[in-house]
């Protein structure tokens, strides 16, 4: 980025000043490690207790049932049969197509925001799309309810049913809106901010040399980006790819409002489901009275605890096998060898396993087409698609090695970069719909007596406070974790324990944010007896390190080498570099980091129902109950009077400005000193 | 540069003004309560009311569902609780106080569906009802439905059933009136507030289930009385115990109260679904408060105490009525009372 290589001009000008003493510059680089390799450990402390807990609390049912949890398929409480399977297998399913929808479309729309869009086009969009991460579940949930499942009740269901319900993923269309489908839709478009904001910042930071020595040596822009940027921002791309599994494996309003919740387990995605998070949400409130349920329950989010561990373990493994520079490669070239043979046997067996897969499903759709229309079936969507895919093959075949390869090299770079464009603009339409839908929506009861008045007077000032008092208490707690953690992992976090701590807090990022309620309030308001603001902003403070810590992490490994031997060289200590160089040369996305986690916790319901518990009056006591808008807009949105169902909108229209403020001030406050501006 | 540094450290000062100020401006100490979703909106009502004619008491009402309701007064988190299921005498003999039952308020809850040609009015019946939800009546043209309708044209449909998927006291009443029709419901899924569903799909509070039915052909599902009737959608009339057709409303809500007024006399935690009498809607219930004989906070106790008598009074029964809550008949207010007035406060 040429931006950035002026960055690195004036660094000598703000050099540190030499200190006086070796010793005490010794004596503080190594204060630094160790508080920071305290604050790392946060999230492995975290997950190791809440773990305890949640495996203590469901003794009962596993003494009950033992392993046959794991392949029950019926859920019921009311005559002691207790069953997860159907759970597990739609959390798994909803989650994939989250991925298989969002990640594609989130990746492509951050190379083209990050490396074909002019800035004055780029910038407002990413922003639009950071925005996007602090609509609260619930409103994501209502607005599926309302607008996105009849849509697709109406269009597209019978759409994919006629045309490709030969394979199981969508045959057997049962008529209802709500379905696994629908729920994998609003997962991806909940995550798209995700993947889509941090892997920009990954891209950009991608140094601009390696760019123009690609297309030096005569890459087309496309063969550049894919050659060159993507491989360089693989590992940066995958950690923004788990965080956002991790949401999407935890969530739960939106899930529970759309899935259909109900424990079928069909291959048919046009058929309802259920998912972990959904069940937890659905009857954590009501289980408390009977021993059985709640332990049951607590069973399921031990399970869910285990699954994001093993998911988490398995991307982890995955990543190893496939990076090409392994660490291994210069010190035991025997190991690297074996490793080499194994990740080629697994790449080929996972390349393998895909075309099959795909074929298989091509196949029997074709066969189906053929055996209903006869030849006129040949000319369905399916079809068409493996027509057009042979013949880009087929061209690409004939022209290598010709003169015309160039030409055709240029029509796929061009073709692609449309394609690029075409996925932006789909990410922020389909967002851009969202935030139109709250605009119009909440302007209907927006009065300045919201503002003014509580609850109980028909406004929303308790909320908007509490909002703002619990986000200050997270962000107190959660951002200086998060960011001493995530330097930590950058900067000395190269081994075995840097590898664990990053794990742990890819796992904490995947507990479901019930969980993290149910655990705060395990830990906090029984020991005290009271609910408070306090307790809520530990439990929304406890959701914010993950997120931080790993995009912090990310960046940070971005940064320049260079820039770390000049300080260093200089003769600045390890803490100085860290604190005058690193930090502020990746403030940008450093920030966008902290945003992303404080738009998701903003957002948040679930883990303040019993921590802060909510106050219907207007409070700033930090040990007293206190309500927060998320609370009101879930409460306003399940009322049952129309006009409090208005005023959800209204009070997320109002969340999402209060996000957009603190957007725009800490921009304003974080400009990187190097700026040229 | 420095105009930022500035402006930054001005914002940290004033934001801690704020929160210092903040801190001494703090309110004086309100009552909590929590408990049943089913309760809010009056509860709401009553509060904001309450408030108004005695400023210097406060009650915080939050609504996280009976079960968390009950399992927070049990802890001791809040004064008093709210639940849609009265606590059984076991129950009551596990809470670590002595603790009373006191009847809130009634409603009920209606039949709601999108059919296709199908206006407000289709009648039904108990084991009807029952079929639907157990999956044994698949099409809205089945000859059991159509044996009730003669003169509709009842399409050759399939139908949607949608229940509630989170755990509440509206899944709980409505059970109870399959369990009290269909043997079948009984022996099978039973009576619960979550029970395992033999068919439909789930969807989120009152306002998850109406957005389903208005959105999908063909959908059948329950819903309270007070939003059906604020979103004007179309409710089954249902066939009582004495075999008349009865359409919900605030009247024949309180006939079902009134008929179980003999019975209360002796416990207030009776069912009313499916009760007897000419004009009697068959699906309704009750809502109950659960709170302290012996309030250990005293200020809080007495507030509580005078809360509770005023909720008995005709103003604020008649606010209930105004949300489409059947108020109580004077003969249960007085047994509310009785039980209030033997609430001790030192």
């Amino acid at each position: 980025m040429i931006e950035q290589n002026s960055k690195q001009n004036p660094v000598t000008q703000n050099l540190p000043k030499p200190l006086k003493t070796a010793g005490f510059a010794e004596f503080g680089d190594s204060l630094f490690r160790v508080i920071s390799t305290l604050f790392a450990m946060s999230s492995l402390f975290l997950i190791g207790w809440i773990g305890v807990i949640l495996y203590q609390q469901s003794a009962l049912t596993r003494h009950l049932f033992g392993w046959s949890i794991l392949t029950g398929r019926t859920w019921d409480t009311l005559h002691h049969v207790i069953g997860a399977l159907p759970f597990i297998y739609g959390t798994f399913v909803s989650s994939t197509i989250a991925l298989i929808l969002a990640v594609p479309i989130g990746i492509c729309a951050a190379i083209f925001l990050s490396e074909l869009a002019p800035s004055w086009l780029a910038s407002p969009l990413s922003f639009l799309i950071e925005l996007l991460a602090a609509i609260p579940s619930v409103i994501y949930g209502l607005w599926g309810v309302l607008f996105l499942c009849p849509w697709l009740n109406n269009n597209v269901y019978q759409w994919l049913n006629n045309n490709f319900g030969n394979i199981p993923l969508f045959s057997n269309y049962g008529g209802y809106p709500s379905t696994m489908l629908a729920a994998g839709i609003i997962l991806a478009i909940m995550i798209l901010p995700f993947i889509t904001s941090v892997s920009r910042e990954v891209i950009r930071s991608v140094p601009q040399a390696q760019r123009e020595a690609a297309l030096g040596l005569g890459a087309t822009r496309w063969e550049m980006i894919r050659n060159v940027v993507l491989k360089a921002a693989k590992s940066g791309i995958t950690g923004a790819v788990i965080l956002a599994l991790g949401r999407a494996i935890g969530e739960t309003m939106a899930v529970v409002m759309v899935i259909g919740n109900n424990t079928m387990m069909s291959a048919s995605l046009l058929q309802p489901g259920y998912t972990m998070p959904a069940l937890l949400a659905n009857e954590f409130n009501e289980a408390w009275t009977s021993k059985l349920h709640t332990s049951a329950l607590l069973e399921i989010a031990f399970i869910l605890f285990v699954i994001t561990f093993i998911i988490n373990a398995l991307a982890r493994i995955l990543i190893l096998l496939t990076s090409r520079n392994s660490n291994y490669a210069s010190a035991e070239p025997g190991k690297a060898a074996a490793m080499d043979t194994l990740r080629d046997i697994l790449a080929k067996f996972g390349r393998w396993l895909m075309i099959v897969v795909i074929i298989g499903f091509v196949a029997w759709q074709i066969v189906g087409d053929l055996r209903s229309e006869s030849f006129r079936g040949l000319l369905h969507p399916t079809e068409i698609i493996v027509y057009l895919y042979l013949a880009t093959r087929f061209v690409t075949r004939i022209t290598r090695g010709t003169v015309n390869w160039k030409r055709w090299r240029k029509i796929n770079n061009g073709f692609v970069q449309i394609l690029l464009g075409l996925c932006t603009f789909l990410a922020c339409f389909i967002l851009a719909i969202l935030l139109y839908v709250v605009a119009v929506q909440g302007i209907q009861y927006l009065h300045p007596s919201i503002f003014t008045h509580d609850e109980l007077d028909g406004g929303m000032s308790n909320g908007i406070i509490g909002t703002l008092v619990l986000v200050g208490i997270a962000s107190a707690i959660g951002i200086p974790l998060g960011l001493i953690g995530g330097i930590y992992l950058s900067e000395y976090g190269a081994g075995r324990f840097g590898n664990v701590l990053r794990f742990s807090a890819d796992v904490l990022n995947g507990i479901p944010s019930v969980v993290i309620g149910m655990f705060v309030y395990a830990a906090v308001v029984l020991k005290t007896n009271h609910f408070s603001a306090m307790a809520g902003g530990l439990a929304l403070g406890i959701m914010m390190i993950p997120t931080i810590v790993r995009t912090t992490e990310e960046i940070l490994r971005l940064t320049p080498y260079s820039l770390r031997e000049g300080s260093l060289g200089l003769g600045a200590t390890k803490f100085r570099t860290i604190r005058s160089i690193i930090v502020p040369a990746a403030k940008g996305g450093i920030v966008t980091g902290v945003m992303l986690a404080l738009a998701r916790v903003i957002g948040e319901t679930a883990p303040l129902l019993f921590t802060a518990f909510g106050n219907e009056m207007v409070t700033y006591k930090l040990n007293s109950q206190i309500s927060s808008l998320t609370m009101l807009i879930y409460r306003f949105a399940m009322d049952s009077d129309v006009t409090k169902n208005g005023m959800a909108w209204t009070g997320s229209l109002i969340l999402i400005t209060i996000v957009l403020v603190i957007s725009l001030l800490s921009r304003l406050f974080s400009r990187s000193r190097y700026s040229m501006h | 540069m420095t105009l930022r540094k500035l402006l930054m450290k001005g914002s940290i000062i004033v934001s801690a003004i704020a929160l210092l100020v903040g801190m001494k401006n703090a309110n004086a100490q309100a009552l909590n309560v929590a408990g049943s979703t089913f309760v809010y909106p009056i509860m709401n009502k009553w509060i904001q009311r309450y408030h108004e004619l005695h400023p210097g008491v406060s009650i915080n009402y939050q609504a996280i569902g009976s079960g968390a309701g009950i399992a927070q007064y049990k802890s001791g988190t809040v004064d008093f609780g709210a639940s849609d299921v009265p606590l059984t005498n076991k129950e009551l003999a596990t809470m670590p106080r002595p603790t009373l039952n006191i009847l809130d308020v009634s409603g009920a809850i209606v039949l709601c569906y999108n059919v296709r040609g199908i206006g407000p009015g289709l009648h039904l019946s108990g084991p009807v009802i029952a079929n639907i939800y157990l999956g044994k009546i698949t099409k809205w043209n089945d000859p059991r439905i159509k044996k009730l309708n003669p003169y509709l044209n009842l399409p050759d449909e399939p139908i949607r059933v949608m229940h509630r998927s989170d755990a509440s006291g509206t899944s709980y009443i409505f059970t109870s009136y399959l369990a009290s029709v269909s043997k079948a419901w009984k022996d099978g899924p039973g009576v619960g507030k979550s029970p395992n569903w033999p068919v439909g799909i789930g969807a989120q509070g009152n306002p998850g289930v109406a957005g389903l039915i208005h959105h999908a052909q063909g959908s059948f599902g329950y819903i309270e009385l007070a939003y059906a009737l604020q979103n004007h959608m179309p409710a089954a009339v249902v066939e009582n115990r004495s075999g008349n057709f009865i359409a919900a409303s605030i009247q024949t809500t309180a006939f079902a109260v009134n008929s179980a007024v003999k019975k209360m006399e002796k416990d207030i935690r009776v069912s009313i679904v499916n009760g007897p009498g000419l004009n009697t809607y068959p699906i309704c219930g009750f809502s109950y408060l659960i709170v302290p004989k012996f309030p250990t906070n005293v200020s809080h106790g007495r507030a509580m105490l005078d809360f509770l008598k005023w909720t008995m009074s005709d103003e604020a029964q008649r606010m209930a009525a105004d949300l489409l809550y059947a108020p109580l008949p004077d003969s249960i207010r007085k047994i509310n009372l009785r039980a209030i007035d033997s609430i001790k406060v030192r």
